[in-house]
């Protein structure tokens, strides 16, 4: 299963085109499947969209494809104006998530047919889609149909077909959604990799937050049809600008509390020290990652700065770390410790000190649907 | 074991009356055809095959013949055309949609007599009655709903993905349709076909409207002999469509499973 073919010899060191997306919307209807949203993707860029279902991101990628129209903004591609342009002339890639082979050809005739309808002879289309089947180590299935193949070897026919025309750029629609876990994983990888050696542009919908943090230079997080947050895996995980964010990226401790006339924030039984940005008596959200809790034996059940005492009331061995459930009197607090040899472990029922670092806390606002400032 | 195979006698015989029932009167036809005797249904105790010699060498049988063929394939060739295109865009959902599938399917509930009062009249203006054009014509318009529902069924089948993916790799419409879709709905449309063709071949009502003694086809041509001569050829040509039929049947069988 693992591939460690040369880059492709049939794409040339061209690059992928920059993408603008500039204020677009549309309404179905009553329904706003996406209201002005605009981002750029640099040229050769991965960028995922990110969100539940529903929130917009397949109606952006569609817009994108051509398939649909804007009602308002514009979409350009290295700086060309697509927004009105026919799907067939736009020169953009597309993997769908039930990879829509054409169930009457087989592999080969799959990966020709682009290159077919931009007038390449039958021969020379044949020559190049086996070419591009190799890079994707199918050569060997070129003549079977698509309903001969398995679901992963599919993906890579449905991929190869994509690329083999050197598009400008590669829009994928939860292309790994049908496949099991451990294929997932090893398709995650191995698309990356197809898509770097191009150098091509790839916009990516995934409802999976695992996958996107694996894949992406970016991820675009959609919430309502508008786009949360944009950034890269690390922006978005250490810097959530809101709580919506904070719960959609991994794991996080989120703790309810108003900004005293001193600017320290409160809560039930924990303060955090003055921070200076928002409004004395606004509500806030404190967001606190398991990872970045450190548990100690409780020595004291004061308020003290930046932590918050409770008990413990699950431990679960994860083989390389442990992870914590403690009640605290500010709900159910988790936290995660990485096994080492000193590391004290804690059983249930102990009393603890759960405390974090003041740069390690991200101060929120917390109203209900909050956005950040746009 | 008594009381079923009490139970199986009276299902064999209750099977076996149905089935004749269903039969008697297509095969009926066949005996009648070799009949010595010279009025239909009439048994003069001999055999010959006189009637067939009538029905191949008579010139007005001919004629309906070589009448009915080409209307029939005129009105396949225009109704699987339109039906194909019709049943292509209406499997897109769009805002007409019901309203369009509505009239497109009037013909099968208008009674055929009225349908053929109405294009009588219309192709009276056009100076197409008796005319094979005019036969085609309106046969189309009858023949049109069987194919539109036949090839819809299959466009069903098809996930519309299929065209996006063909449009986004390149290909325009006309490509998309012809490499694409297609051929995903040719079982459709080779069935639709086939119903437009069976739908034309055994048309009487709104030919009786429409022919004159030139483009009599051949069931009008089989109506007026029965009223006027009674002749065994009737059967004869009977025959000869039951087995044609059943040819058709029989290789659209094998055609069936291939296309699937």
């Amino acid at each position: 299963m693992t591939m460690t073919s040369p880059a492709p010899s049939v794409t040339g060191q061209r690059s992928g085109a920059a993408l603008e997306v500039r204020g677009v919307s549309k309404r179905f209807g009553a329904f706003t499947a996406v209201e002005d949203v605009s981002f750029d993707i640099k040229a050769g860029e991965f960028l995922t969209m990110l969100g539940p279902s529903g929130s917009g991101k397949t109606t952006t990628l569609n817009m994108i494809a051509g398939f649909l129209t804007p009602d308002t903004g514009q979409i350009l591609l290295d700086g060309r104006d697509i927004t009105a342009v026919a799907p067939h002339k736009r020169n953009i890639g597309m993997v769908f998530q039930n990879y829509a082979l054409f169930p009457h050809m087989s592999a080969v005739r799959n990966v020709a047919f682009p290159l077919e309808m931009r007038g390449m002879s039958h021969k020379e289309a044949l020559k190049r889609a086996h070419a591009a089947l190799e890079v994707v180590e199918l050569d060997r299935y070129a003549d079977r149909l698509p309903r001969q193949l398995s679901g992963g070897q599919q993906q890579r026919v449905a991929l190869a077909r994509a690329f083999v025309y050197e598009p400008d750029l590669l829009l994928m629609d939860e292309p790994l959604g049908a496949l099991d876990k451990r294929l997932r994983e090893t398709m995650q990888i191995e698309i990356m990799r197809i898509c770097r050696n191009l150098g091509i542009t790839v916009v990516y919908v995934t409802h999976d937050q695992q996958e996107a943090l694996v894949m992406s230079d970016r991820i675009a997080i959609y919430r309502d049809g508008r786009i949360e947050q944009l950034g890269t895996a690390a922006d978005l995980y250490e810097r959530p600008v809101s709580v919506f964010v904070a719960e959609f990226i991994g794991e996080s401790n989120i703790l309810t509390g108003r900004i005293g006339a001193d600017g320290a924030i409160t809560g039930a039984g924990w303060v955090v020290p003055a921070r200076g940005g928002h409004q004395p008596g606004a509500q806030v959200a404190v967001v606190i990652r398991p990872e970045a809790v450190t548990v100690a034996p409780e020595t004291g059940s004061e308020v003290r700065p930046n932590s918050v005492v409770g008990r413990i009331t699950e431990c679960i061995y994860l083989g390389s770390e442990y992870r914590y459930l403690i009640e605290t009197s500010a709900g159910t607090f988790k936290a995660r410790h990485v096994r080492t040899g000193q590391s004290e472990v804690f059983r249930p029922g102990e009393r603890v000190r759960a405390s974090w670092r003041p740069d390690d806390c991200v101060i929120l606002p917390n109203s209900p649907g909050a956005r950040p400032a746009a | 074991m008594r009381r079923l195979s009490v139970r199986w006698f009276f299902l064999i015989v209750a099977t076996g009356l149905v089935t004749a029932y269903l039969l008697l009167p297509t095969l009926v036809v066949i005996p009648m055809s070799f009949n010595r005797s010279s009025t239909l249904g009439v048994f003069a105790g001999g055999w010959t095959t006189e009637w067939y010699r009538e029905l191949f060498t008579s010139p007005e049988w001919r004629s309906a013949g070589w009448n009915s063929l080409q209307v029939a394939v005129g009105t396949t060739v225009a109704a699987t055309v339109l039906g194909t295109l019709a049943a292509w865009g209406l499997s897109r959902n769009g805002r007409f949609t019901s309203l369009v599938q509505g009239t497109m399917f009037a013909p099968l509930i208008v009674p055929p007599v009225v349908l053929g009062v109405g294009l009588y009249t219309l192709l009276l203006g056009a100076n197409l009655t008796g005319t094979i054009p005019g036969l085609i014509f309106a046969h189309t318009v009858l023949a049109l709903p069987f194919v539109v529902v036949a090839v819809s069924a299959s466009f069903a089948q098809v996930d519309p993905n299929y065209e996006k993916a063909a449009a986004v790799l390149g290909a325009p419409p006309w490509q998309r349709l012809r490499r694409v879709v297609l051929p995903l709905v040719a079982p459709g449309i080779v069935s639709g076909a086939l119903f437009a063709f069976i739908t034309s071949w055994d048309e009487i009502v709104i030919s009786i409207f429409l022919t004159d003694l030139e483009t009599k086809t051949l069931p009008v041509l089989m109506w007026s002999q029965v009223r006027t001569q009674v002749t065994p050829t009737l059967a004869a040509l009977g025959t000869c469509l039951v087995v044609l039929s059943t040819l058709a049947l029989a290789a659209m069988h094998p055609l069936g499973k291939g296309m699937k």
